[in-house]
């Protein structure tokens, strides 16, 4: 290792601060630790993207340290495009969701903001791991602040929600851990995963590692990523834990949590068992583009502004497992390796553009609730008027979730419809109808929270202030920028991703 | 190598842009002199920077060009070099880039252009130079699409992929861009005083919501690339949201806003797709892989017929033609441009009549060798929109007449003629189309400012509480009965006479070419006919506005000069205007306009000899003549009062129901929209939510599970009773299987591994 740890330190950093935060007295220095030091992994963070070299394929900055020797478990990091930016994002977003929850959180703050920098130091972990165990636990570590912030930190109904979204997860986890114990007896006994993949591969070359067997192992690995996207029929949990759980909970459970299960898909499904994966694909693939008109009525029928979006949430990432997937819908005659990497390229954008589009609008909502006390659609009106710069922001945060050109959303959405279509135009044409309910959904809810008369409570609402405006302007800067210079993100995706879509084939 | 200013193009989109973003930022603290300063000067400015542009040489004819190998071209430029002058004249060839370098010509091909130098009165010379050199030498036109391209670098750029932000500024772009900078500033202008009655924050923000409009419709001009062009083609979208629920507290306002954007992104939907088709087409044409959405490139591809088969090309085309209805309003997405009158009148005028909604017109002449051999079943995709065209043209006319808002006729009224633009455009007469697309910028913007005024002098919409005006507001009287006058398509004083004129004549033209349909002359009569229809609605809205006596309240004003002197240059823009395509019969040339855009279009090659061509343009002079005096002839001698069987009809008779038919717009939004989709999709989406996400799959399926769960934790407990027996038992269980586990099946792990992965593979 002849390089700084900068993985490393983006691990320890957040605990470190956890542990200096839990043995600090004053509850109220919560907020401040918490920030300042989510602030400096951010900036320790950023060296990391030029450190990466776009031209060169593989896992870079690796390191490894002994861990668990005996079993063949190893603390070992390392990145690739994809968890490069993704750890960006996490990073990017924890100050800005400590933000989001500055005054929200009134009681146990100390311990809120432990459980948020635990959870930072756990999602970074899950991105930046080279080995199986590591991952999972890392994995299931990221479970339990989640949990806390939902259970303690929530609204009336908080331990439904936290129970039913711990069931969820747990269940799918429990099955990634019996797929992950084959995958260490078969693999060759180590949970390194550049191993592992190698004796795959080999194995795969031998005739020794069919498709049924790679089938039972990628539903496996599947159905755990598939409730975290969620994937329909596997995402009632979100909408519940989304009206439930405090904004900075939402915030991070929207932007960073969801892209877990997209990640999953790209870390495990395909590269490990490529064959199992064409012959899921189409189920996956169909499951995200229905999901992208189903969770976009969904977002029609909604009455609660945080439960609409959440459905969007449900409705975006539906097209990312459709681009995800749909290339490997195609048949192996008609199948475009470079398009199934575009669509890949879009669902891996499109998951930052919509963290940081959905991050807005559930940091927007939560200042709405602190001024209303209410997330009711129709107790709202007319908040254009009192609040401009609210409504200003939040009309912003709108046009990047409805993926207006010039936001990230749209080179996202753009890349995964150019992708899909190349492989399955049909599939293309459902999932881009997104474009016209997305429009409808989130128009629709502008024009009854902001527009018309301002009665009542509503007309005496306080503007955004100087402490949100800080938090919030970096989301809206982030996505228009990345909408119109996607290209230094794009150039770093392009090698991992040239490399899955070759297993494709 | 261009002249220096061309690098300045991209400034056309980035300067009102800027203007936005000042306004937007610092408008409302800076106050409204700041305000309308940068709100007016950004339009303006670009204004000036597009007549600069289209001054500098390129872009128009005259100049003599040679072309050919970099050899040949040296040895020219040496020879033409070594002679210095001819005929006293000096002459100083110049270089420039290939316009054209993304065709698969020999690479080295370069262009030597030479002005002050004649084709005709120099041709000796010239000949001698090309036989000397072998270049070819011609008039600029001859060498193909000459264009102006600044390319800021790449955009979107993954695998082959590349797309770029590409200005480009040709013929049609340069008319585009003169028309909405030049409309755009004296509507800007207007604006100023139209909404001096907003508070501080109010004026801030609508002249920058206007300025991002003026900046967007740039782009969606200038775009290079089809994706680029879409950029500006959802900008305008947003600005047009923005500003028809400008004033957003009355919430019908919002809704107006909201059902645009929302039907426009129907329409975005299609050409999205087709976009993806093409772009894909564009890839398989193209060997290595590169690809884009460029668009010299896309129609290079369909000229050479390199691009795909005539039916792919067929549903592409078919796809963007439904970009097209949504944007441009036309059946079945013209629901939202009345609607769209919600928003400020200026707006009206700038957005909804002259500028954005003829974007789909814009696009498919963009476009136009792709749509050019476009066919799905044989039915050619620009037949397809001659007859939406047609349709929308006579349904709009219709609906027009019913209308009490003033604001509402003119709407109607734009859609319609969006429809013979698109009738022009499904002729293949592309100059006929912008034509009228210009002509109509003027005029229908003066209609719609003069309203404006009218309503600014009385404060109502309603024409039924007008009436008489014609002597409280003069300038707005001679004015907006010029406007009509140039709508009702009035004999040869106007410009709306030349432009709607050329497109019949053009309609009647593609009737009469080699294997044409005999649908052709089907739809020039149903535009004859509603070429009167809107001569009649003209008059009816001039009558009932401006004669009789007055019905409204108050007392009626003439409006400042800042609203009226646009008025005055509109009005005669309208009229003089017509000298951009006088017709052949009167001029012995080729309509101006229509001859400039000519080698930058794919236009259907004629059949007729000129004699019949000249015949046809006469029978239609007069036939339209006829139907425009006719209309507004009727319409004045009906309109004569307003209490006439039309406007107060018997109750429950034939004219009231067909009025209010009418008036409705025959009641397609009503049972199209309100009483279909809109409850439809309420309908679906509450029910799967309510029954399928929530009861089934939530509370049914995974709550469900849960109970299972419960029940089986309740099985187990009754484990757990509390005796000491029982544990024990329990306990010798254990101790019996825990060995088992440990010593017999952990070692034999591997095996049984074996075993089981056979069977999971089938074995």
């Amino acid at each position: 290792m002849d390089h700084f740890p900068f993985l490393e330190a983006l691990i320890f950093l957040p605990l470190f601060g956890a542990v200096i935060l839990s043995l600090i007295p004053e509850e109220e220095t919560g907020p401040f630790v918490a920030l300042g030091t989510s602030v400096l992994t951010f900036v320790v963070s950023l060296p990391l993207f030029w450190l990466y070299d776009p031209a060169e394929a593989g896992f870079q900055l690796l390191s490894r340290h002994e861990w668990l020797g005996p079993i063949g478990a190893s603390f070992s990091l390392g990145v690739d495009g994809i968890s490069l930016l993704l750890i960006l994002l996490t990073t990017f977003l924890t100050p800005i969701a400590i933000l989001s929850s500055w005054r929200g959180i009134t009681t146990r703050v100390r311990s809120f903001h432990v459980a948020i920098l635990v959870l930072e130091a756990a999602m970074i972990g899950v991105f930046a791991a080279r080995d199986l165990l590591l991952f999972f636990l890392f994995w299931e570590v990221m479970l339990v602040p989640m949990l806390l912030i939902i259970g303690v930190w929530g609204a009336e109904q908080r331990i439904q929600a936290s129970v039913k979204f711990f069931i969820y997860t747990a269940v799918g986890s429990l099955l990634m851990l019996a797929a992950l114990a084959y995958l260490y007896v078969i693999g060759g006994r180590t949970f390194d995963m550049a191993t592992v993949e190698q004796n795959l591969a080999a194995m795969r070359a031998a005739g020794d590692f069919g498709a049924r067997e790679q089938v039972w192992l990628c539903g496996a690995f599947a159905l755990a990523f598939a409730v975290k996207v969620p994937l329909v029929p596997v995402h009632t949990w979100l909408p519940h834990a989304h009206v439930q759980a405090p904004t900075a909970g939402s915030v991070i459970l929207a932007a960073v949590l969801l892209k877990m299960g997209g990640y999953g898909f790209l870390r495990f499904c395909m590269p490990l068992f490529p064959e199992g994966a064409r012959e899921l694909a189409p189920v996956l693939a169909w499951l995200g583009a229905g999901g992208v008109v189903y969770g976009a009525l969904m977002a029609l029928a909604q009455s609660d502004l945080k439960r609409l979006i959440a459905y969007s949430s449900v409705s975006h990432l539906g097209l990312v497992v459709a681009g995800l997937f749909a290339g490997l819908t195609a048949a192996p005659e008609h199948f475009h390796q470079a398009g199934h990497a575009r669509a890949m390229a879009g669902a891996v954008f499109q998951m930052i553009a919509h963290g940081l589009s959905t991050g807005a609008l559930f940091y927007l909502v939560g200042a709405i609730y602190e001024r209303r006390h209410t997330k009711l659609i129709g107790k709202l009106g007319g908040l254009a008027r009192p609040a401009p710069v609210l409504a200003t922001c939040f009309v912003m945060a709108t046009l990047a979730s409805i993926a207006l050109p010039g936001t990230a959303g749209f080179v996202g959405e753009f890349l995964i419809l150019l992708g899909v279509f190349e492989n399955n135009p049909a599939m293309a044409a459902v999932g881009a109808t997104g474009m016209v309910m997305g429009a409808a959904y989130m128009l629709y809810a502008v024009q009854r929270v902001f527009f018309g008369p301002a009665t009542g409570e509503n007309d005496h609402i306080e503007d955004l202030d100087a402490v949100e405006l800080v938090g919030l302007a970096p989301l809206l800067l982030a996505a228009f920028a990345l909408g119109l210079f996607p290209g230094p993100f794009l150039d770093r995706l392009e090698p991992a991703l040239r490399a899955l879509a070759a297993h494709g084939g | 190598m261009y002249p220096k200013i061309v690098g300045w193009l991209p400034a056309l989109a980035l300067i009102p842009l800027l203007g936005a973003v000042l306004n937007g930022l610092l408008g409302r603290r800076l106050g409204r002199t700041f305000v309308t300063v940068v709100g007016v000067g950004a339009p303006a400015l670009a204004f000036a920077l597009a007549a600069a542009l289209s001054a500098s040489s390129l872009v128009h004819d005259g100049h003599v060009v040679a072309a050919g190998s970099r050899a040949a071209v040296s040895r020219a430029e040496q020879m033409l070099s070594e002679r210095r002058t001819v005929d006293g004249r000096a002459i100083v060839p110049v270089l420039q880039d290939d316009p054209r370098r993304l065709d698969p010509m020999p690479q080295d091909r370069v262009f030597l252009r030479l002005p002050g130098v004649s084709f005709e009165r120099d041709r000796p010379l010239l000949v001698e130079v090309a036989r000397a050199t072998g270049v070819d030498i011609g008039p600029s036109e001859n060498f193909g699409p000459l264009s102006y391209q600044v390319d800021l670098g790449s955009w979107i750029a993954f695998g082959g992929l590349d797309i770029r932000f590409k200005f480009v500024l040709d013929r049609l772009a340069m008319i585009m861009c003169l028309v909405i900078t030049g409309v755009g500033t004296l509507i800007h202008i207007y604006s100023s005083r139209y909404m001096e009655h907003e508070d501080a924050g109010g004026f801030a923000r609508y002249f920058c919501y206007l300025n991002m409009f003026v900046g967007a419709m740039m782009i969606l001009v200038l775009g290079g690339d089809l994706l680029l062009l879409f950029v500006g083609w959802e900008g305008v979208g947003l600005c047009s949201y923005l500003l028809i629920g400008f004033h957003y507290k009355d919430p019908a306002n919002a809704a107006c806003g909201s059902k645009a954007f929302i039907v426009n992104r129907i329409g975005d939907l299609g050409f999205v797709l087709g976009l993806l088709l093409l772009m894909t087409l564009m890839r398989e044409a193209t060997p290595g892989g590169g690809f884009s959405a460029d668009i010299e490139r896309l129609n290079f591809l369909a000229a050479t017929n390199a691009l795909g088969e005539p039916v792919v090309l067929g549903i592409a085309c078919l796809l963007l033609f439904v970009g097209a209805t949504g944007k441009s309003a036309q059946i079945p997405l013209h629901l939202w441009l009345p609607d769209a009158m919600a928003g400020p009148t200026p707006v009206s005028a700038l957005i909804h009549a002259a500028t954005m909604v003829t974007a789909g017109v814009y696009m498919i002449a963009r476009l136009s060798p792709v749509f050019a051999d476009a066919s799905i079943a044989g039915v050619p995709v620009l037949g397809v929109i001659a007859v939406v065209g047609v349709a929308t043209a006579f349904f709009a006319g219709t609906a027009a007449l019913g209308q009490d808002d003033i604001k509402r006729v003119l709407a109607y009224s734009t859609v319609s003629q969006l429809g013979y633009m698109f009738v022009a455009v499904g002729a293949a007469a592309y100059g006929a189309a912008v034509f009228h697309l210009v002509t109509h910028a003027f005029f229908k913007a003066l209609l719609f400012l003069a309203a404006g005024s009218v309503i600014h002098g009385t404060g109502t919409q309603s024409m039924r509480e007008m009436g008489g005006l014609r002597r409280y507001m003069p300038y707005t009287f001679v004015t907006m009965t010029i406007g009509a006058l140039a709508l009702s398509a009035f004999p040869f004083v106007v410009s709306g006479f030349y432009s709607k004129d050329l497109i019949l004549a053009e309609v009647f033209l593609r009737g009469h070419t080699e294997g044409a349909s005999q649908v052709w002359y089907g739809i020039y009569a149903v535009g004859v006919l509603t070429g009167a229809i809107t001569a009649l609605y003209s008059a009816r809205m001039i009558m009932l506005t401006f004669f009789g006596e007055y019905r409204g309240a108050g007392h009626p004003h003439e409006s400042p000069q800042a609203m009226t002197i646009p008025l005055v240059l509109l009005a005669v823009l309208s009229v003089f205007a017509a000298a951009l395509g006088l017709p052949e019969i009167m001029t012995r040339t080729e309509p101006g306009l229509p001859h400039y855009l000519a080698p930058i279009v794919a236009t259907v090659e004629r059949t007729v000899t000129p004699e019949v061509h000249h015949r046809i343009e006469f029978i239609g002079m007069v036939v339209g003549s006829i139907a425009a005096l006719l209309g507004v002839c009727a319409g004045v001698y009906l309109w004569r009062t307003p209490d006439n069987p039309w406007e107060l009809p018997r109750p429950g008779g034939v004219i009231e129901k067909t009025r209010g038919l009418l008036a409705n717009a025959w009641l397609y939004d009503e049972v199209v929209n309100k009483s279909g989709l809109q409850p439809a999709t309420k309908y679906l989406s509450h029910v799967l939510w309510r029954w399928v996400d929530d009861e089934t799959i939530d509370r049914g399926l995974v709550d469900g599970t849960g109970r299972v769960g419960a029940e089986l934790s309740h099985f187990t407990r009754s484990f757990q009773v509390g005796r000491v027996a029982r544990y024990a038992g329990y306990f010798t269980i254990g101790a019996v299987l825990v060995p088992v586990v440990a010593l017999i099946i952990v070692p034999a792990w591997p095996q049984l591994l074996t075993l089981l992965r056979g069977a999971a593979a089938g074995h």
